[in-house]
């Protein structure tokens, strides 16, 4: 096939910088795609070319694929990266790019579709060998079949209704002697919560940690992974840091969940970039792990990824779509050191992390050995309303997780984001937070320790010292007038790097 | 930026923050505190002997929009706004004796308006739904009263500090 003359960016933000980056490096013209209410960002004033494709709403611009397979028609794209959200997992998406002679830069329709679907998956994950949560729904409902369904899954397990969602009627039962009552009530609260009282047995994972595995295939057979990212940090399913290598991995235990997330690749066909995301219980050598679902696309925390393993992700994207082979085998590949990523995002952790909007009056990205910064906002931008408030990922890397630990503290704590509320100050004291820097986590860190951390940077006070600043920043305001203190416009500095 | 550095007394708070004692005051009492612009919204703190760096921005946004007149200030990982002399309360609603008018806390988009004029509330009842970065943000009612007039429809994008609803009593 050859390599590609032009890649169209079908996204926004830090990852279409992120990508449009990549392209330069490989002599690729870039396109940016951009709704109204990103004309100035600047993804648009770094790609070699721009296509305005709708007004703000996502549904009319990011996410419209008329819109944007006429973009890549016009520009005379041969292939359209997706990002991350947006259309990068939709099979209808990916195929009709394929009935266009474009490649999609990422798996194929049908990979899509497969794993796309969490029963499919599952179903497809065991084919391959692959550990599920074990758990059950009897088809006889009596309190008999379903004790019998708990003793065969095996204590603890969780009672959760059947047509179920978010957490409602799930009820723990640690031991034989708990367990008629607890089946009594979880069918009442099913009945009255989703009018269907039918209860599905599940293995409880105690404790979880959330591993995943980074995955790459090509048009040739081969797969190969690139270790694990921990992201045990989360909060709404959503997550904060990840970390490669994860404390609670031994070399057997990785190897394990390596070869686990490359057979399902194998039996998925899989192609492209790809992350395979396990629930993993406790440590050792022997530690269950249990396949959790696949992200068939590139993901945000995939920097993660490239710090530890020195590889570039997108580029090798770009050269598997193109039909060349992996740029690495297996044996290639290695893990050295350790990488933390922070996302910093517009909220307000004092008022329970309300997403915030605004400009960005003073923006500036702390630069310091072992520190990067994927953004796609710039001083003087504004975060929009219309869209995701991450403002950009941190990633710290050491020798050591300590080092990388303390790196991405120092570096947070020289990160002026003025304007808007951001999480900066959480994050450096989830950073600083005794459990965290013992590697002691699991997905339930934050329920458990969110409400602490966030009463610490709640401030009533604001301290002297900042109100000083803060009168003669106002003064030099009105001494100065209309010609201020910022003497560098960061479009001029965006033009600079044109070049 | 030829600022003349200016000292003050200052009574400083003792820390609220034991962990970060490596940075803090200490305990309250007088200190010098001297704060020097040294250009492009840099500025130098220095208090106890301590020297520090502090990022600062005046927002000097058209007075109508809901930040302005207001100082952030960056200091040791923290954010902070200082509110202006005029200190704009519009966010928070605007009282006039016994009504209260509702606005906004951020542009956002008005999914659903859940009451109509002259109908009566209680403290806590959801008035209206919005919805801003794929979040929902619930307008509720914060005591007693009745609904005057509604001044949002539903899909309509609001601004912050607009009045959406106001309550009577």
């Amino acid at each position: 096939m050859g390599r590609f003359s032009t890649i169209l960016i079908a996204n926004r933000g830090e990852i279409a910088v992120r990508v449009i980056r990549a392209c330069r490096e490989l002599g690729i013209e870039s396109v940016a795609v951009y709704s109204d209410a990103d004309a100035r960002s600047p993804h648009v004033a770094f790609a070699d070319r721009a296509v305005r494709i709708g007004p703000p709403a996502s549904t009319d611009s990011y996410l419209s694929s008329a819109a944007i397979l006429k973009a890549a028609r016009d520009t005379g794209a041969g292939a359209i990266h997706p990002g991350y959200g947006f259309l990068s997992e939709n099979a209808q998406f990916a195929a009709a790019c394929a009935g266009e002679g474009i490649a999609f830069i990422g798996p194929p329709a049908a990979v899509l579709e497969q794993l796309g679907s969490k029963i499919a998956a599952r179903t497809l994950a065991r084919r391959a060998g692959v550990p599920v949560v074990p758990g059950e729904t009897p088809a006889d409902q009596s309190n008999a079949a379903i004790a019998a369904a708990a003793r065969k899954v095996g204590f603890p397990v969780l009672l959760k209704p059947s047509e179920g969602g978010g957490g409602i009627g799930m009820k723990e039962v640690r031991d034989e002697a708990a367990l008629t009552p607890a089946i009594e009530q979880a069918r009442r609260e099913a009945a009255s919560a989703f009018g269907d009282g039918t209860l599905y047995v599940e293995r409880l994972v105690e404790r979880p940690r959330h591993v995943e595995f980074q995955i790459m295939a090509d048009d040739n057979g081969h797969v190969v992974h690139l270790f694990e990212r921990e992201c045990s940090i989360q909060r709404r399913h959503q997550k904060i840091v990840e970390e490669s290598p994860s404390t609670a991995l031994t070399p057997a235990l990785r190897q394990r969940m390596g070869d686990a997330a490359v057979a399902l690749a194998r039996a998925a066909g899989y192609r492209n970039a790809g992350t395979i995301e396990f629930l993993l219980e406790g440590t050792g050598d022997a530690a269950p792990f249990y396949f959790l679902e696949a992200n068939t696309r590139l993901q945000v925390e995939h920097p993660v990824t490239e710090q530890v393993t020195g590889v570039d992700l997108v580029h090798a994207q770009i050269a598997v779509a193109a039909g060349e082979a992996l740029p690495w085998t297996q044996a290639e590949l290695t893990q050295r050191g350790h990488a933390i990523e922070v996302r910093v995002y517009a909220e307000d952790p004092a008022s329970n992390d309300l997403p915030q909007s605004g400009p960005l009056l003073l923006y500036r990205e702390p630069s310091m050995p072992g520190i990067r910064v994927d953004a796609g906002v710039a001083e003087g931008g504004e975060i929009s309303v219309h869209y995701d408030p991450m403002i950009a990922k941190l990633v710290a890397t050491g020798e050591s997780r300590e080092i990388a630990r303390r790196r991405a503290i120092e570096a947070l704590r020289g990160y002026p984001i003025l304007g808007i509320r951001t999480n900066v100050a959480f994050l450096i004291e989830l950073l600083e937070h005794p459990r965290f820097a013992k590697g002691d986590i699991d997905t339930r860190f934050l329920d458990v320790e969110g409400a602490a951390l966030r009463a610490r940077v709640r401030d009533a006070v604001i301290p002297a010292e900042v109100r000083e600043v803060a009168a003669v920043a106002r003064g030099a305001a009105r001494a100065v007038g209309t010609s201020k203190e910022i003497t560098s416009d960061p479009w001029e500095t965006l033009r600079l790097y044109r070049g | 930026m030829a600022d003349t550095p200016k000292t003050v007394e200052a009574d400083i708070p003792p820390s609220r923050k034991a962990s970060a004692d490596h940075r803090s005051l200490g305990g309250g009492g007088q200190v010098r505190l001297n704060v020097e612009s040294i250009g492009n919204g840099l500025y130098v703190v220095v208090s106890n002997r301590q020297r520090r760096v502090a990022y600062a921005v005046a927002d000097r946004g058209p007075s109508t929009s809901p930040g302005a007149g207001r100082t952030w200030v960056f200091l040791d990982g923290r954010t902070y706004v200082v509110e202006g002399r005029d200190h704009d309360s519009r966010i928070r609603g605007r009282h006039t004796d016994d009504e209260v008018a509702l606005s906004a806390p951020m542009p956002a988009t008005v999914i659903a308006v859940q009451v109509t004029p002259g109908q009566e509330v209680a403290e806590g009842d959801l008035l209206i739904m919005l919805e801003a970065m794929k979040m929902e943000l619930p307008i509720k009612s914060p005591r007693k009263g009745r609904v005057k007039s509604i001044a949002c429809r539903e899909g309509e994008l609001v601004q912050p500090g607009v009045p959406l609803l106001e309550l009577g009593p």
